[in-house]
């Protein structure tokens, strides 16, 4: 080597000032000479090296948070809450999937059949994110859940969170569903509350028993409801949703959240004890 | 350090007892569970872990009571659990998984949680795999993520269900470095069906049989109640609790009578457990059919 870096433009580097020419060949010479390299070791400070290794380690062995997290994060929910919502079985391709293709069956059926197609999508589509409920959390569907039931994040949160999840993934999909019926145009929201009192009665339900009995209880319920309120012959199959019955699922939805916020600490399935 | 203990502890399933009157008590350092399956193992760690209540008895775990759904909440931030039967879910790395758990640990601090994830794994030795898919990797490598979900955090409380099962030797060798390093200030209570972790690892030893604590205390006295009931003979004998044929062509005799040309020689754990489930099988009383 016929020159070296002198210190003054040696700590510049280290201390990321140096301008791109300068840094460049700075750069370049401590390649090959060991003798700088040495002088270079010297002025760079242990945590900076920690620092710099820690951001490596972190790139490679910790996922870039995926959109929903980034999302959830801008919108003021904690990185800890944000991964537990997208980690939730609702998010998962085996579940989209099977809801993708329950949705499309009942909405052809209620496309291409009679008046029982339309009970049929009445019945189903409301319990759609009933069954993602049950699903969302106990032994069957947790993998982790004896450690999630170990853990002392709260029961009630991680159920409440999980339902979002289930209903954020099922409720476009039956939205869309709904408005493609065609001659039904208000089937595309009317459902809506019902399928808001089913979740949280289950929810509220499962404050006694376990959730998939609770689910179970409200699918028999509402399936008999629809079913019996469409009289005849099926021949008024959207009764069970008509205007006049949507306050009645709304004042259902909001007993059920109370029973639910003053319960919630005897969630069964989870939070252990029981 | 505040103690966790059992008195009188019970637990039934419809009915059925599986265990019965148990009595223990639990300080920093090793306590193995001995125990043929369906002994209570699983039922008392779980107990342990607060995932079950006793269904009779008094239960304090680092000084709280988990019946109280606040003392509950605050002995769980203080415990590590492996369960004994773990899934991951789906697609999961060991480092996502670490931080899900993490995340359910209370860890809202993403860098912190991070910073906290990369220490347990480096302790199970995982760092190299953490990026890599769970269902790619080993039995023992996936059962290394387990042990380190549980130390997060650095536990008080560490309760183990069979945590050296289906993992190599040197893997377990790395198993015993990072349990007894936790056991300094921690109480860690493992199930296991290997005796010599028992002998490797623990300071005490509960023997768990038909749901009941037949016999606890320091491993030096487990071992010292197969004293003089334990022999290498030249020939089988029918007489033996247990009998097999060493790699030296002798016969490891283990049983109250020696057998012929017998010497005597120095118990393990596993004769003295083989001694004392054997004990408890010929007296056991015998049920009509």
């Amino acid at each position: 080597m016929t020159w070296h870096i002198d210190d003054r433009a040696l700590e510049s580097y280290v201390a990321g000032t140096a301008d791109s020419a300068s840094g460049s060949s700075a750069e370049q010479h401590l390649v090959h000479c060991a003798g700088c390299r040495e002088r270079l070791a010297v002025l760079v400070p242990g945590d900076l090296l920690d620092r710099a290794w820690t951001g490596v380690l972190e790139d490679v062995q910790a996922p870039r948070p995926s959109l929903v997290e980034r999302m959830l994060c801008r919108l003021g929910v904690s990185t800890d809450q944000a991964l537990l919502l997208w980690t939730a079985p609702a998010f998962r391709a085996p579940w989209l999937a099977a809801t993708a293709l329950t949705v499309a069956f009942v909405a052809l059926a209620a496309t291409t059949s009679d008046t029982r197609g339309l009970v049929l999508f009445l019945v189903v589509a409301p319990l759609l994110p009933v069954a993602g409920v049950a699903l969302a959390y106990g032994p069957d569907a947790d993998e982790a859940y004896e450690i999630t039931t170990a853990a002392p994040a709260s029961a009630l949160r991680l159920v409440l969170l999980r339902t979002v999840a289930v209903l954020v993934t099922t409720l476009p999909l039956i939205v869309v569903a709904g408005w493609l019926v065609p001659g039904q145009e208000g089937l595309a929201v009317t459902w809506l509350a019902p399928s808001l009192a089913a979740v949280t009665a289950t929810l509220a339900a499962s404050t006694w028993t376990s959730v998939s009995r609770a689910a179970l209880a409200v699918c028999v319920i509402w399936g008999v409801l629809v079913v019996s309120v469409a009289g005849p012959g099926f021949a008024s199959p959207t009764t069970a949703i008509a205007p006049p019955n949507i306050p009645w699922y709304l004042v259902l939805a909001i007993v059920c959240v109370v029973v639910l916020w003053r319960r919630g600490g005897r969630l069964h399935q989870l939070g252990g004890i029981s | 350090m505040i103690s966790t203990s059992l008195n009188g502890v019970s637990k039934s399933f419809g009915g059925t007892p599986v265990l019965t009157d148990i009595d223990l008590d639990l300080g920093p350092g090793i306590t193995g569970l001995l125990g043929p399956n369906g002994a209570g193992k699983t039922t008392l760690l779980r107990i342990l872990a607060t995932v079950l209540a006793p269904s009779a008895g008094r239960v304090r775990l680092l000084g709280q009571d988990p019946a109280r759904p606040a003392q509950r909440t605050d002995v769980r931030r203080r415990l590590g659990y492996l369960p004994q039967e773990l899934g991951f879910p789906r697609g999961f790395t060991p480092f996502t998984f670490v931080d899900y758990v993490a995340a359910l640990k209370e860890w809202p601090d993403r860098d912190a949680r991070h910073r906290e994830v990369r220490r347990v794994l480096d302790l199970v030795e995982l760092t190299d795999l953490s990026a890599k898919r769970l269902r790619r990797l080993s039995g023992g490598q996936r059962h290394r993520t387990g042990l380190a979900q549980a130390l997060i955090g650095e536990p008080d409380l560490l309760v183990l269900d069979e945590p050296t099962t289906g993992v190599d030797p040197e893997q377990r060798a790395t198993l015993r470095r990072v349990l007894s390093a936790a056991a300094t200030d921690a109480a860690v209570v493992l199930a296991t069906h290997q005796t010599e972790d028992v002998a490797a690892l623990c300071d005490r030893v509960v023997v768990l049989d038909d749901g009941r604590i037949r016999w606890q205390g320091t491993v030096p006295d487990f071992v010292a109640t197969a004293a003089g009931r334990v022999w290498l003979a030249p020939e089988p004998t029918l007489d033996a609790l247990a009998s097999w044929r060493t790699g030296t062509g002798q016969f490891h005799h283990v049983g109250p009578q020696p057998p012929a040309g017998a010497q005597p020689v120095e118990p393990s754990v596993e004769d003295a457990y083989l001694l004392m489930l054997g004990s408890a099988a010929r007296t056991a009383p015998a049920v009509a059919s």
